[in-house]
């Protein structure tokens, strides 16, 4: 018998096929198992309902990126320009959409300034970082940055990801570009730049995401990936390497921090071989812990073992959003336009 | 009336159970909206991963199959049979002592059984010593692999065609010339070329091997066509061999003769296509 396989696009045709998974071989009551992805303390069902909508009317292309706001909402950042954002509540209802003026809509970032909630839009197709209100009120316009001896036109400036310090520093990857990081202040003013190309341990070959990691409250610091490299980088907020983590065989996208945990969508394995992505989940010791949709982690005299996919549920995972509740919603890239998948903790 | 009623919620109840499994129905009274989560048996296991250090070897090779999930057993095969749960259980690495393709498959009692993997390896006679190798042309400047040596130092590439071991001309044939320190024989030449149509980069038309002592009257020993890059393709190694009665030389010739065009199922048809080499091999 063939049986239907599970892919990210067709999540509505089976969620009613496995509604009724056992008419006709009620027998067989012993097979109806949920799947449990993940390993040790982070372990997830998978919600095959969440966020799925009309396409005519709500269309995404790749879903890039995603946030929950202080108000418990789930933001959908999608390079598609009839909108750009989609709001969801954790049930996955339809909540509100705007956003037209974002056609390389990649990287999402919250901040709380003055107590309101703002956006960090990376845009690589218009080679700026945008500032917006929750509302998606333009607030500023980051443009490459004026310093001649790194940036000479805007075009070489390809933003994918921003992180932002509580001073209101803004550091932004410029992964598809020069692959510098660029720290501005919270007043707009380039203050240093670092990474770029080499071959060297501080440089970078896909500098994809940042973030600003202060689980150590004494001594905060930034996580970049190296995307390439299969490595998440840590760095001094001024630029300097402090360490590398090496994931061999995980291609990961974004670091976001939750807790004590580290979470990354992990968009290819398996040499980059298509739709073969799963999600990593690192401890305060940055030791990947669980791989929801990948193999078991082993490590082996403090060396990880090359990760793969070893469930074929996610295509091309770009960025996981956790939530109040400790579940996951996972954004994909190039995976048949579809909406995001949520995972809930068991 | 009341117990009736009660009685029938209770068949009720039961007939949900049934069709929704304890699982589905717990889920839709706990969570605020109905959701429903995947099940194992929509689910398939990836293919399991096929590792050595090459895929080239002189005496022996180990060869490990990785695939670790929790109740999943991996069978495999070496004589190119497609492996079933009659096949070989993988529990330790296999030792190859000559060239075997590898076949593999994962399986669980959960899940939808993996695609078969498969990795073909290829064992060489002691290693040749060459004293030179020249090219007539040189690599596009963007894919330059490591140079002629590269051709023969048996490492292979990936299939990702921008790593070192690669070298890419845009259209056009490519001659290689293989000195060897002395005089051997060989009998059996190969060439290793990528397929990867979504780059644009396909198979070469034939290999022609020329071999003998005097580099200037060198013996043509065939000409070996190989199959045309499939629209299917998605990044695969190819191998075109050619074989023939043992002969004698220092010299080797390889005349690699491309396609003229692109073929006509693919966006870039009529213009140049791609050829990406990695390796020479000879026994």
């Amino acid at each position: 018998m063939q049986r239907r396989k599970f892919i990210g696009n067709s999540i509505s045709a089976l969620a009613g096929f496995s509604l009724f998974p056992c008419l006709g071989k009620a027998h067989r009551m012993d097979a109806l198992k949920d799947v449990v992805i993940g390993h040790n303390s982070h372990q997830y069902k998978i919600d095959l309902n969440w966020g799925t909508l009309d396409s005519n009317i709500y269309p995404v292309n790749d879903c890039h990126e995603m946030v929950q706001d202080s108000k418990g909402r789930i933001l959908l950042l999608t390079n598609h320009v009839k909108n750009n954002i989609i709001v969801y509540d954790k049930s996955g209802k339809l909540l509100e959409v705007w956003g037209t003026e974002f056609p390389g809509a990649h990287g999402l970032t919250l901040n709380v300034e003055n107590e309101e909630d703002v956006l960090y839009i990376a845009d690589n197709s218009r080679h700026e970082v945008i500032k917006t209100t929750i509302e998606g009120k333009t607030l500023k316009v980051i443009s490459f940055p004026k310093s001649p001896s790194h940036y000479q036109r805007a075009e070489q400036f390809i933003p994918t990801e921003t992180a932002i310090t509580p001073n209101g520093d803004i550091y932004i990857a410029d992964g598809y570009g020069e692959q510098y990081i660029s720290h501005f202040n919270a007043a707009g003013k380039l203050i240093n730049i670092f990474g770029g190309k080499g071959k060297g341990d501080q440089y970078f070959e896909n500098a994809h995401g940042i973030c600003y990691d202060d689980r150590d409250k004494n001594n905060p610091c930034l996580l970049v990936t190296a995307r390439e490299r299969n490595e998440l980088k840590r760095f001094s907020l001024d630029g300097k390497l402090l360490e590398i983590i090496s994931l061999p065989g995980a291609y990961i996208c974004r670091p976001v921090i939750h807790g004590d945990h580290v979470y990354l969508a992990t968009i290819w394995s398996r040499r980059k071989k298509e739709n073969s992505g799963f999600i990593s989940i690192l401890d305060k010791n940055n030791k990947l812990i669980s791989a929801p949709g990948g193999n078991v982690p082993i490590y082996n005299d403090g060396v990880l073992s090359p990760m793969y996919q070893a469930l074929e549920i996610f295509k091309h995972p770009h960025d996981v959003c956790i939530d109040d509740e400790e579940n996951l919603y996972v954004a994909q890239w190039n995976s048949g336009r579809s909406y995001p998948i949520k995972l809930v903790r068991v | 009336m009341g117990k009736i009623k009660k009685y029938w919620s209770c068949i009720y109840c039961f007939l949900i159970l049934v069709l929704y499994g304890c699982d589905a129905l717990s889920t839709q009274m706990n969570s605020s909206s109905p959701s429903v989560y995947l099940q194992q048996e929509a689910v398939s296991l990836s293919a399991p991963i096929i590792k050595a250090e090459s895929i080239f070897f002189d005496n022996q090779l180990e060869v490990s199959i990785n695939m670790n999930i929790p109740g999943v057993k991996i069978y495999y095969t070496v004589n190119g049979e497609n492996p079933s749960e009659n096949s070989t259980l993988y529990k330790s690495p296999i030792i190859l002592e000559k060239s075997n393709l590898i076949k593999t498959i994962a399986f669980h009692p959960g899940y939808i059984t993996s695609e078969v993997a498969q990795k073909e390896f290829k064992k060489l006679g002691a290693s040749k010593s060459i004293a030179k190798v020249e090219m007539t042309r040189v690599p596009h400047r963007n894919y330059p692999g490591i140079g002629e040596l590269g051709l023969i130092n048996r490492l292979k590439g990936t299939t990702n065609f921008k790593t070192d071991q690669w070298m890419g001309f845009d259209g056009g044939d490519l001659e290689v010339v293989i000195e060897f320190v002395e005089e051997i024989e060989l009998s059996e030449v190969t060439g290793s070329f990528l397929s990867d149509p979504a780059s644009w980069i396909f198979l070469p038309k034939c290999i022609s091997v020329f071999h003998g002592s005097n580099k200037n009257k060198l013996v043509k020993l065939g000409t070996v066509s190989i199959d045309r890059t499939k629209e299917s393709d998605t990044r695969v190694f190819r191998y075109g061999s050619l074989n023939f009665d043992e002969n004698r030389g220092k010299y080797l010739k390889v005349i690699i003769e491309n396609h003229d065009e692109i073929p006509y199922w693919h966006p870039g048809k009529g213009t140049n296509p791609w050829l990406f080499i990695d390796e020479i091999l000879f026994e």
